[in-house]
């Protein structure tokens, strides 16, 4: 309004002063005590220096920020130079603010002096229509409800609400009451009645610490009737809550403040047969914010199958708070028979009627599964096998009595028979390798060899004469061949040196005189019958003489 | 000589001769299964493998053990069958039925055929073949080398004495697989678990950390042992610890 009535003026001035004007504005009236205020020179045409002054009850924080603007019209140019300082209120009371000059040139502007109040009384409260936001408490612990109400004050005929604005909730939880009714109703306020009405409430739970200012809630509302229509508005004051966090020592595995809470587990059954499924259900209840208790982290045995918790609530929101219940529901399988623990939990939340930390927990449970009847086996699809089909087979029968079994821990390979078969070819080969050795060497050895066998090359001469006595000459020629090899062999001679002489000498030596004589004898007859043919009557007496003469030269060691 | 031919038929002669009464047995064992009598029949096969070993023997002890609900026993039987006759079909299907239905499910890394051609190579029943093959090429091959000795002619000699070389150095190697078997009946490379469920540790210590859960009938590899404790391998490669008391080597 006042600055409506300024800029009003301004333009009266600008004509005296033939477009040339100095305006000085605020951009609030009343401020609070500490409330920061800015205090705006004008200077419309030309631009000048801003004298600015001391204000009594006002401290000066910055400025001036310059800013400038230029407009045309009607084909003239208006240019418009705007110096803002920043002020702080500092106590309550009116403020005058004096007349400003402003020197431009050749002139000095002033501009219009006027009155700022300083109040730290609600801007609307003396008016006929103002908002509040009414809080249950404004102290409070980190998760601890606080109830705030949205409430329109007004002494109006025909009010009519157009549009409103809610504050920014910021670091808080917020639950709105679903079932709430606004209602007016009278009440007096300072010996005034006024019409009152609760547009909304919050349930709200501070997450964080610190001090949060709610403001802006703001209303727009016509009042009067259709001809006479009048638009106003009205701002709550802001509303200031401070959250105090947590005390120290806060311990693990904790759920939040409440006022009070109680927890319980309660399993379907602890007796089942395996593959069947156990309903556990874990119930918190209290008051608080129980939608932001998260399932419990329990330690299941490892070969438990178990799934997600089902979250279920019965949670009521109203003008007190938060209540009700919230319950997880795991279901759990034990897929093999056998013992279970089912551990304990602990876990904890601060309540805020003692202001400590208070323990809930639960004793651990044995969960016991028995076998399930053989064949029933429906169940094993569960485990996502995918040959199922194979269980509707059955193993195939029995093998029939073998024809040979082992004797456990009897084997052939590794016995002593094995490295004995094993070992015979080798033996073999070794016997068969010196027999050929032997062999080898008896051939080398030649003239042992042929004496060892001369008495029995003779006696195969003996037997060859012995076949042909018809035919002396024959008989005799295969005698003297037998007694020649056999001197050869016998006696190392020379075939080219047999002379009678020399066989003489050799036998002599060797068999003795009689012997010698036998011998000679009958080479002498061999000699002849190479010359004379000899009659055959002779034959038999000598072939015996011979067989006497070889065994007995033969045995001569 | 002589004396050594009496030696050797005499240790042969255990090969040759069969003590009775196992037949009698196992047929009792056949005829307790025919009736449905499962346990009964275990009982007897399982005496009888206590004291002999043979492929039908051990796959009717698995199946007696199947049908008892013996999961763990009966795969335990078909695993020493399949070392014994790792191509029988009726062993192939009894396993994976059994196998179906125990709880482990482990993925199997991917095995090369190799390793399947050697376990049937190696397998218990072809030890025998390995070992008279051993001995009939060593008989062989020495023949041929000891009798081109004794022969006059170069070229022939040449040759059977090259024959004879080829075939004793085929007779080692031959000899070797015999070992190769051998070592593969004697050792005992998996286990089966017979406990319902087993923790398996990280370490040889019962305070050690839970490395994963085991489940009767899962087939282990046996890596190490020490005092007490033994090392498995599960098929997807992981390892951890086990007492010995819960599993029962193949």
């Amino acid at each position: 309004m006042h600055r409506l009535i300024l800029c009003f003026l301004a333009l009266i001035f600008s004509f005296l002063a033939h477009g040339q004007s100095a305006t000085c504005s605020v951009n609030k009236n009343p401020v609070r005590p500490g409330e920061a205020l800015k205090i705006t020179v004008s200077v419309t045409g030309v631009n000048g220096e801003v004298q600015m002054r001391q204000i009594e009850g006002l401290q000066f924080l910055n400025g001036p920020s310059v800013g400038e603007q230029h407009q045309t019209i009607n084909g003239k140019r208006t240019s418009t130079y705007s110096y803002a300082y920043t002020f702080r209120a500092q106590k309550e009371g009116t403020i005058q603010i004096p007349s400003i000059i402003v020197i431009t040139g050749n002139k000095k502007l002033k501009t219009d002096p006027f009155k700022i109040e300083v109040s730290n009384k609600q801007e609307a409260k003396s008016s006929d229509f103002f908002l509040v936001l009414d809080a249950s408490k404004r102290r409070v612990n980190i998760g601890e409800a606080v109830v705030l109400k949205y409430k329109v004050y007004q002494r109006y005929r025909g009010f009519q609400i157009e549009g409103y604005d809610f504050p920014e909730l910021k670091g808080f939880w917020n639950e709105q009451v679903k079932d709430h009714q606004g209602q007016w109703s009278n009440v007096s306020v300072n010996g005034k009645n006024y019409q009152v009405a609760t547009l909304k409430i919050d349930v709200l739970f501070p997450q964080q610490s610190g001090t949060f200012t709610l403001e802006n809630f703001k209303m727009d509302a016509v009042v009067g009737n259709f001809f006479n229509a009048q638009k106003i508005n009205a701002i709550s004051a802001p509303l200031s809550i401070t959250v105090n966090p947590l005390p120290s020592g806060k311990p693990d595995n904790f759920v939040g403040a409440f006022k009070n809470l109680s927890m319980k587990v309660e399993p379907s059954s602890l007796e089942v047969k395996a593959n069947e499924a156990v309903n556990i259900k874990v119930t918190y209840s209290g008051v608080g914010n129980l939608r932001l208790i998260s399932a419990p982290q329990i330690k299941w045995p490892e070969d438990l199958e178990v799934y997600d918790p089902e979250i279920s609530d019965r949670i009521t929101v109203n003008s007190n708070g938060m209540s009700g219940k919230r319950t997880f529901e795991y279901v759990i399988i034990p897929r093999s028979e056998g013992i279970y623990n089912l551990p304990d939990f602990k876990t904890s939340y601060f309540r805020l009627e003692g202001q400590s930390y208070a323990p809930l927990s639960w004793e651990s449970q044995v969960l016991s599964a028995t076998a399930n009847e053989a064949g029933a086996d429906v169940n094993y699809s569960f485990n996502g096998k995918t040959d199922v089909q194979i269980l509707n087979q059955d193993i195939r029968y029995i093998q029939n009595i073998p024809t040979k079994i082992n004797v456990q821990g009897s084997l052939f390979f590794g016995s002593l028979s094995f490295y004995l078969i094993y070992a015979s070819p080798f033996a073999l080969f070794l016997l068969s390798f010196l027999a050929l050795r032997n062999q080898k060497s008896k051939e080398q050895d030649t003239t042992g060899y042929k004496q060892k066998r001369a008495g029995k090359n003779l006696k195969k001469w003996l037997n060859e004469a012995s076949k042909q006595q018809n035919d002396s000459s024959k008989f005799y020629a295969s005698l003297q061949n037998g007694l020649e090899n056999y001197l050869i062999d016998k006696f190392f001679m020379e075939r080219s040196k047999l002379s009678r002489q020399a066989i003489q000498s050799r036998i002599q030596a060797y068999a003795g005189d009689d012997l010698c004589i036998e011998f000679l004898t009958l080479w002498d007859k061999t000699e002849m019958a190479r010359f004379a043919p000899m009659t055959s009557s002779e034959i038999p007496e000598d072939l015996s003489k011979a067989n006497d003469l070889l065994s007995k030269i033969e045995a001569i060691k | 000589m002589k004396k050594l031919t009496i030696i050797l038929l005499l240790s042969i002669a255990p090969l040759f001769l069969n003590a009775s009464d196992w037949k009698a047995k196992f047929a009792e064992g056949n005829a307790f299964y025919e009736q449905g009598d499962y346990e009964q029949a275990y009982t007897t096969f399982r005496g009888l493998s206590d004291a002999y070993s043979s492929f039908e023997l051990y796959f009717n002890t698995g199946n007696a053990a199947y049908k008892s609900n013996k999961l763990g026993e009966a795969i335990l039987y078909y695993q020493r069958a399949k070392k014994i006759n790792p191509t029988n079909e009726d062993l192939l299907t009894n396993l994976d039925i059994a196998n179906a239905k125990v709880k482990d499910r482990i993925e199997e890394l991917p095995n090369l055929g190799v390793e399947d051609a050697w376990g049937i190579a190696t397998a218990s029943n072809q030890l025998n073949f390995w070992s008279w093959l051993t001995i009939i090429l060593t008989f062989l091959g020495l023949g041929l080398i000891a009798g081109s000795f004794w022969i006059k002619r170069q070229n022939l000699r040449k040759s059977l004495f090259g024959v004879g070389i080829t075939t004793l150095v085929i007779s080692f190697g031959v000899y070797g697989m015999s070992r190769a078997t051998f070592n593969n009946v004697l050792k005992n490379t998996s286990a089966v678990i017979l406990s319902p469920k087993i923790e398996v540790k990280t370490g040889p210590n019962t305070e050690e950390q839970n490395a994963f859960l085991l489940h009767e009938g899962t087939t282990v590899k046996i890596l190490q042992r020490i005092d007490g404790w033994v090392e498995i391998k599960l098929a997807n490669g992981n390892v951890g610890w086990v007492q010995t008391s819960a599993i029962e080597l193949v």
